[in-house]
């Protein structure tokens, strides 16, 4: 049993079916939401050539309080994520996000991988999200970069 | 030909922005590096409090990482307060006697967010399992810990599952 630590907090199955709470409705539910928020975050903000469909995006799916934090700055609310978006969309135009590995999904919180690059070339930088809901949107999101690989 | 160099200078061009961004984001003035340092030394602390096993030492940790209402998050469990942290991790010591969670590679530390990538170490050896715990600091204490477990390595998931 000197496992059970281990899968107290794991995704095993041991864990699924017994220590972890059981998966209700609402649990699946929550998964769902925090993927979806996860992928429309890198695919439909992040990586949005048209700036009026990145800010609708935006409005659609973080709260109006949202925080995005990155390893440049804060940016707090819709307008200022917007400025992040814009400014990246600027710097790197034909640059786009790309999914690395599965989301891990936990009740109101979640980890996406991805990758940055040029579409159908390696990614040149990569990083993870980590997403916490508020209600069903975007309560705040912090990015860390990877390392760069030595 | 000429779309291939133009796809390789235009990378080429993004990994010298992105390396002079990785520059900037390196060159901290003094106050974020030991902002920095210190939020290192807290989630080390945050390791060395979920495995303390000695009552006492264990509340007196937890007093020194955690603030009082502290928000943690993990597949088994969303518990809210230091006390019912502290409860939660009596329960996963006692099911679990001997494993411990072991900071591995690098912390990262930016706006009082922290990364840290984790194994779990059973008895002396790793047993497979792996993660990463994402920390927001507030007023020098952890105040949000979300546990993401990314699973078990291939080679290790037979014998997690058999124990």
């Amino acid at each position: 049993m000197t496992a059970l630590a281990a899968t107290a907090l794991s995704m095993s199955p041991i864990s699924v079916s017994g220590l972890i709470h059981e998966q209700r409705e609402g649990d699946v539910q929550m998964a769902q939401t925090v993927e979806t928020l996860l992928r429309g975050n890198i695919h439909g903000v992040f990586s949005e050539p048209d700036a009026e469909k990145r800010h609708k995006a935006i409005a659609r799916l973080w709260a109006d309080d949202g925080v995005f934090v990155d390893h440049n700055d804060r940016y707090e609310g819709h307008a200022r994520i917007a400025l992040a978006a814009d400014a990246l969309d600027k710097k790197f135009p034909n640059f786009i996000f790309t999914e690395r590995g599965e989301i891990i999904a936990i009740p109101g919180a979640g980890k996406l991988n991805w990758g940055f690059g040029l579409a159908g070339a390696e990614p040149v930088i990569t990083g993870s999200d980590v997403l916490v809901t508020k209600g069903d949107k975007i309560g705040a999101i912090y990015t860390f970069l990877d390392p760069p690989k030595k | 030909m000429m779309k291939n160099a133009k796809l390789m200078f235009a990378t080429f061009a993004g990994i010298s922005v992105l390396s002079v961004a990785f520059a900037k984001a390196n060159e901290e003035n003094v106050a974020d590096a030991k902002m920095m340092a210190s939020e290192i030394a807290l989630a080390q602390k945050h390791f060395k409090a979920i495995n303390e096993t000695d009552l006492k030492k264990k509340k007196a940790l937890f007093a020194e990482v955690y603030d009082p209402n502290v928000h943690f998050v993990s597949p088994r469990a969303i518990v809210d307060g230091r006390a019912e942290l502290e409860k939660l991790f009596d329960e996963i010591h006692k099911e679990s006697p001997g494993v411990i969670f072991q900071d591995i590679g690098e912390i990262e530390a930016h706006h009082d967010i922290v990364r840290v990538h984790w194994a779990t170490i059973d008895s002396g050896v790793s047993n497979g399992l792996t993660g990463d715990d994402f920390l927001k600091i507030k007023n020098g204490k952890v105040s949000e810990v979300y546990i993401i477990v990314n699973g078990w390595t291939k080679a290790s998931a037979g014998n997690g599952q058999e124990k």
